[in-house]
């Protein structure tokens, strides 16, 4: 049985207008975040979570990639789109990446951590 | 995301190194706990192996050196053993692999009954020692000397003897002879039991 995620993945349609694609990529977003309130509820995120959470941002990256260059094609503004991943993709992400950090003791692992961050703020300037 | 492969690989191997050492620390336990079982248990058969064979002892007289060990009616004859080697027959040898004598074993010389002690006191002897032999008890006993006067063909009726108690020092095949006598646990128990009751 699929999850409301992944209905929303399938039912998202690049041949759709930007506007409708916005919308459709919206609500991926909102239960992209409502997954992350649910997993940080407890203020620790367990590593099933962790690769859960990774698995839906690659996911996400992978969409909107497919969006851009949808986008591109069209001749559409992308302005929003890069918008949108700033705000409703990208900080949630690096909110979760933080707090993996914080509960980590390994100083190894931490530094990763702060590369991962590094490497997702410039991914799209 | 390569770094992030990365954290979670080795947060994985972490993990599954942490369920290792879990399930290892579990069988280290488990392991503790079965030899707790088995000292448990050794314990307590050797508590219950203890606690009978105390209580064995504890009905059987406690034989003190130098006591005195006195004659009664009820013990019937007395069997004095003397510590010496045999000497083994061409077949015996065969079959002990060719040994010319046994080891030192205690061998019957003697035998003392109610005729010792008519007209006589009815002490046997005193309590020496005692000595476990091949997992066996056994008393040493230094003889009352009257029992030497006494004759074995003790006639009752006209109180004469004719034969006395012979110290065995040498008989057929049989070799050094120790000078000291040897009763079995089981009579010297039985003896003292029936002295205690009188």
């Amino acid at each position: 049985m699929l999850s409301e995620y992944e209905k929303q993945i399938k039912n998202l349609d690049f041949g759709q207008t930007g506007k409708t694609i916005i919308r459709k990529l919206s609500a991926i977003l909102i239960e992209f975040d409502s997954t992350i309130n649910s997993y940080n509820s407890d203020n620790y995120i367990s590593i099933a979570e962790e690769l859960d959470l990774v698995h839906k941002f690659i996911e996400i990256l992978n969409i909107f990639e497919k969006i851009e260059t949808q986008f591109k094609i069209n001749s559409e503004d992308t302005t929003q789109l890069i918008q949108i991943y700033h705000t409703h993709f990208k900080t949630p992400v690096i909110s979760v990446i933080n707090l993996l950090s914080m509960q980590e003791n390994d100083e190894i692992i931490k530094a990763k951590y702060k590369l991962l961050i590094d490497e997702i703020n410039n991914l799209v300037q | 995301m390569i770094t992030w492969a990365e954290i979670l690989e080795i947060k994985v191997k972490r993990y599954i190194d942490q369920i290792n050492a879990k399930e290892e620390a579990e069988k280290i336990r488990k392991r503790k706990n079965r030899i707790l079982k088995v000292i448990i248990w050794i314990v307590l058969i050797l508590f219950i192996f203890y606690f009978f064979n105390n209580k064995k002892s504890n009905n059987s007289p406690k034989i003190k050196i130098g006591q005195e060990l006195k004659y009664t009616k009820s013990a019937g004859d007395i069997e004095l053993f003397q510590l010496g080697t045999k000497h083994l027959s061409k077949y015996e040898q065969k079959q002990t692999g060719y040994t010319k004598e046994t080891e030192q074993e205690f061998i019957r010389t003697n035998i003392v009954s109610e005729k010792y002690f008519v007209n006589n006191s009815n002490i046997i002897g005193t309590i020496k020692d005692t000595i476990n032999l091949n997992g066996k008890k056994w008393v040493k006993v230094a003889l009352n000397k009257d029992i030497y006067k006494k004759p074995i063909n003790f006639d009752l009726i006209t109180d004469k003897f004719d034969v006395t108690f012979k110290k065995v020092n040498k008989m057929d095949e049989i070799y050094n002879l120790s000078d000291e006598y040897y009763l079995q646990i089981s009579q010297v128990e039985q003896l003292l039991n029936t002295n205690n009751s009188n």
